[in-house]
């Protein structure tokens, strides 16, 4: 890998700066489709993807072809077209000044998921199929994904720094339908380790499977409307993780902030002369933390070969900072706090989250819906969405209850919370202990790029919310 | 090692191993973009993919691969590990096999053009030219990119289908914006460098922009749409989506039970059509290698087939309809049938919202059809076919099954689309939908 790495990046000489990143991934994957075994697959794959900064403008290529005579030819293309690009740029683009490192980064897994045959794994799948079937829950529609990757990558740069990692992941996602009554309710979940087999175990999937299985029986069989009104809002921790992703996390990545990003996944209503305005409650604080190990958005260094930190997104209720690559850290004269990511390596890095979520507080979740004189208790979700500029989102509950005078009374069907963003985190008036991280797939970039991601926090209260 | 001969070897020695089914797909694809921001150029880049996309049976089990080095040496080795892996499966009881060839192929038109691939460099003299046309209009902001690609295909299949075939493809998304909230959007897709006409993006986006500014805030409530052909297009893939075997297996269709029953207004006729002139997805032969074909999939409203390759057709008693993807069935250009009425008569008498652009579609039921999705871009309210103002913050909260019943009519002029928002290829007009559910924030 060395050698064509240096190689590539001795094609760009002529460039201010210039990166490569080579790369090997091996995939395994299986999918049980209602009890049949559809298919199993495996995928290697290997390329180089360069990116360079000349006359001010930014070229980047990508091939899985690694002989060298192409690599020169496709590298020189791009450089051709990124100086013809420059004649546009009034503001030539540049990237934060930032230490260089050469480091070896590779996460070692208890269980490798190789070593387990295909059998085994198809096992595993059938046994979690099978125990649902057991249950007396009607699940017609039951999907099972299962799927591991080992990603070797080589970072060089034109400053010096040399990263090696080996980073493994392994992920499940299931989806089913459960029917009753000539009704029906679905609902996906994700899991995602970088820990090897087992997690797995960990994961209890049979158990929360079933659990999920028989609470959306429970709402079709009791699930009562909602009376549209105000109401106090609980948010389980999957809630509030989705919540703190779309409208903290998106809004404060610095090249939507700046328009980078505005022709496909949107800009932000957050501009840059926003931080430090109170955007939230005194006691919400949210936060994006790639370096939590074990998370499906763990890295210590990023795809720019930047260290990575902990960054407080929300602190105290104000906005405390943005997430940032190194070209949008230049923009605004900071230093990148390594949020440059890249699916792999045929995509550019653009600016990223990795694991969002909102910190714990004081309360347990126990004693909020204690507390609770009137509310609607979000436990979960289904549908969702959030507009371009992260501003107007809604939430539509999937398991929900009603909450009165302390106690939970009756599940309630597809409660919609469609609530604007600064309304949403200036409502909060308390906050769990309950940390939950979820594993889910962000989309941002075109082409686009899905990037393991975790969403969390734990269960909050929203204060007097009008619910239709 | 020769690619064609590559193909064969590697198709030989898995049958030495005891495969059945074979079918090897190599892809030499290559794609160039120019990102631009904020009136700059963000990023330009190359990709040059070349791979060979696989799926064998070996007694039932369905192992699907890929290869991108080409070698004997590989081709060993890659051999061994599938015979492994394949032996560790077990059975698709569901799996009944691929086409039967040969088969005689009809060329296409408008589907390559072998001046794309000679753009190189003059991709910037097209974005240039559709920024100043967009400035000229009154843009303040052009943000969007500019695509143009080549790929050719060879599918070789253990069931005599040895054939090739070769595209080009080129991709306008252009976003003006004149100032925070007020922004508009146009998408232009075309296979031949001649279709593309870049200033009409800059000037269709910056109008839309301009008309834009000011935007007011509206009550939720029940309001007709006129829905622009590129948001239309996002509901049509859904339907396209829906009339997939494999969504209907697997839950994620409002289709389900519903083949021959009516789904959407009279006005409403849908094609899934692979041999459609100058479509993104008009080729040769579909991944199994059956000739690409017209398929009618709702006729004046009701549904009239779902859509299969060889082995689901088979499982249900009926044809493929040429829509087979590597695995599943798969979509290939989606038409809604030309209506009669002009696309300045459709705003005669309107009274509603004018939608240009929508985003984020999500379902909260796929059986029910129950979703949301947020107009982006220019929305503007109209009464009695005069505009009144453009409109912000608006969600559209409906069912997708109801929504098609709700159609009314449609332009006769229509245009192909395809972006980020509507994967399609989609080609529609604008179309008018009564009754539409919009809410917005509470707070």
């Amino acid at each position: 890998m060395d050698d064509m790495a240096k190689y590539a990046l001795g094609l760009c000489r002529d460039a201010k700066y210039a990166e490569v990143r080579l790369e090997q991934s091996e995939e395994d994957s299986f999918f049980l489709k209602n009890g049949n075994p559809e298919l199993g697959g495996f995928y290697r794959q290997s390329g180089i993807g360069v990116r360079l900064l000349i006359n001010g403008s930014l070229g980047f290529a990508s091939t899985n072809n690694l002989d060298k005579a192409h690599v020169k030819k496709v590298v020189q293309n791009t450089i051709k077209i990124a100086k013809a690009g420059s004649r546009l740029m009034k503001n030539p683009i540049e990237f934060s000044k930032e230490k260089t490192y050469k480091k070896r980064f590779i996460i070692k897994m208890k269980k490798d998921p190789r070593d387990v045959s295909p059998a085994e794994k198809l096992k595993l799948l059938s046994g979690i199929d099978s125990n649902l079937l057991k249950t007396k829950v009607k699940v017609p529609v039951r999907h099972f994904y299962f799927e591991h990757e080992i990603r070797k990558k080589l970072f060089l740069n034109t400053e010096g720094t040399k990263i090696t990692s080996q980073i493994p992941r392994m992920s499940f996602y299931w989806f089913i339908t459960v029917k009753e009554n000539n009704d029906a309710r679905q609902k996906y979940f994700q899991y995602d380790s970088t820990k090897g087999m087992g997690a797995f175990k960990k994961w209890k999937v049979s158990e929360g499977i079933i659990d999920c299985a028989k609470k959306l029986k429970e709402n079709i069989l009791k699930g009562k409307k909602v009376k549209p009104g105000i109401y106090n809002i609980i948010c389980g921790p999957n809630v509030t993780g989705i919540a703190s992703h779309e409208s903290v996390g998106h809004p404060y990545e610095a090249d939507r902030i700046l328009g980078r990003e505005s022709a496909q996944a949107g800009e932000s209503f957050v501009t840059r002369n926003m931080v430090g305005d109170q955007i939230g409650s005194e006691i919400v604080n949210v936060v994006d933390d790639p370096t939590l190990e074990g998370t499906s958005g763990y890295y210590l260094y990023d795809d720019e070969g930047v260290k990575t930190r902990k960054r407080y997104l929300i602190k105290n209720g104000k906005i405390n900072e943005f997430l940032h690559n190194r070209e949008t850290a230049a923009v605004m004269g900071l230093q990148s706090n390594g949020s440059a990511r890249a699916e792999t390596f045929a995509n550019e890095p653009i600016v990223r989250m990795a694991n969002t979520f909102t910190e714990p507080g004081d309360w347990t979740e126990d004693e909020i819906i204690a507390d609770t004189k009137e509310g609607i208790f979000m436990k979960s979700f289904q549908e969702w969405n959030i507009d371009d500029k992260r501003f107007n989102q809604k939430y539509v509950g999937s398991e929900a209850y009603y909450v009165k005078n302390g106690r939970i009374l009756y599940p309630l069907f597809a409660p919609v919370l469609e609530i604007t963003t600064p309304k949403f985190w200036a409502a909060v008036d308390a906050i769990g202990k309950n940390v939950e991280l979820r594993a889910a797939t962000c989309g941002k970039g075109e082409p686009g790029q899905g990037i393991p991601v975790t969403t969390g926090g734990p269960t909050i209260r929203l204060k007097n919310i009008k619910i239709r | 090692m020769d690619k064609n001969k590559f193909l064969k070897t590697l198709m030989s020695e898995l049958q030495k191993k005891g495969a059945g089914d074979i079918a090897l797909e190599l892809r030499n694809d290559t794609k160039s973009q120019i990102k631009f921001s904020n009136n700059e150029i963000a990023a330009t880049k190359i990709w040059q993919h070349e791979y060979v996309a696989i799926m064998f049976e070996l007694n039932k089990r369905i192992i699907t691969s890929y290869m991108e080095e080409f070698s004997r040496k590989d081709i060993i080795s890659f051999v061994k590990k599938a015979m492994s892996f394949a032996k560790a499966m077990e059975p698709n009881k569901k799996y009944h096999g691929l086409a039967e060839g040969p088969f005689k192929y009809k060329k296409h038109e408008r589907t390559h053009d072998k001046k794309v691939s000679k753009i190189g460099d003059k991709s910037i003299d097209i974005v240039e030219a559709a920024m100043n046309a967009a400035f000229s209009e009154g843009a303040k902001r052009c943000n969007g990119v500019f695509e143009f690609a080549e790929s050719e295909e060879t599918l070789l299949t253990s069931n005599n289908v040895e054939t090739k075939d070769k595209g080009t493809g080129l991709y306008l998304s252009f976003r003006s914006h004149v100032e925070k909230n007020a922004s508009g959007y146009s998408n232009q897709v075309c296979r031949i460098l001649s279709e593309l006409k870049p200033e009409k993006s800059g000037i269709e986006s910056a109008k839309i922009a301009v008309a834009a500014k000011d935007p007011q805030k509206i009550k939720a409530g029940k309001y007709n749409l006129i829905m622009g052909p590129y948001p239309f297009g996002d509901f049509l893939e859904n339907v396209g989506y829906s009339a997939r075997i494999s969504a209907i297996e697997s839950g994620h269709s409002f289709f389900r039970d519903k083949l021959g029953k009516k789904v959407a207004s009279k006005e409403v006729t849908v094609y899934d059509d692979g041999t459609y002139p100058g479509g993104l997805e008009t080729s040769k032969f579909d991944a199994e290698g059956v000739p690409k074909q017209k398929t009618l999939l709702i006729d004046k409203g009701k549904l009239k087939t779902y859509l299969h390759n060889t082995s689901t057709a088979k499982r249900y008693n009926t044809k493929t309809t040429a829509n087979a993807g590597l695995l599943y069935p798969t979509n290939t250009n989606l038409i809604l049938k030309k209506g009669k009425v002009s696309k300045k008569k459709i705003f005669d008498g309107f009274t509603g919202l004018h939608i240009t652009n929508l985003w984020y579609t999500r379902f909260q039921n796929y059986l029910k059809g129950n979703f949301s999705t947020i107009p982006r871009d220019g929305i503007f309210l109209y009464k009695n076919g005069k505009l009144m103002h453009p409109v912000k913050d608006i969600r559209i909260s409906d069912n997708m099954l109801r929504i098609f019943s709700n159609i009314v009519e449609s332009t006769k002029e229509q245009s192909q689309h395809s972006g980020w928002e509507v994967t399609g290829p989609i080609v529609s007009g604008s179309v008018k939908i009564k009754n539409v559910n919009i809410t917005r924030s509470t707070g």
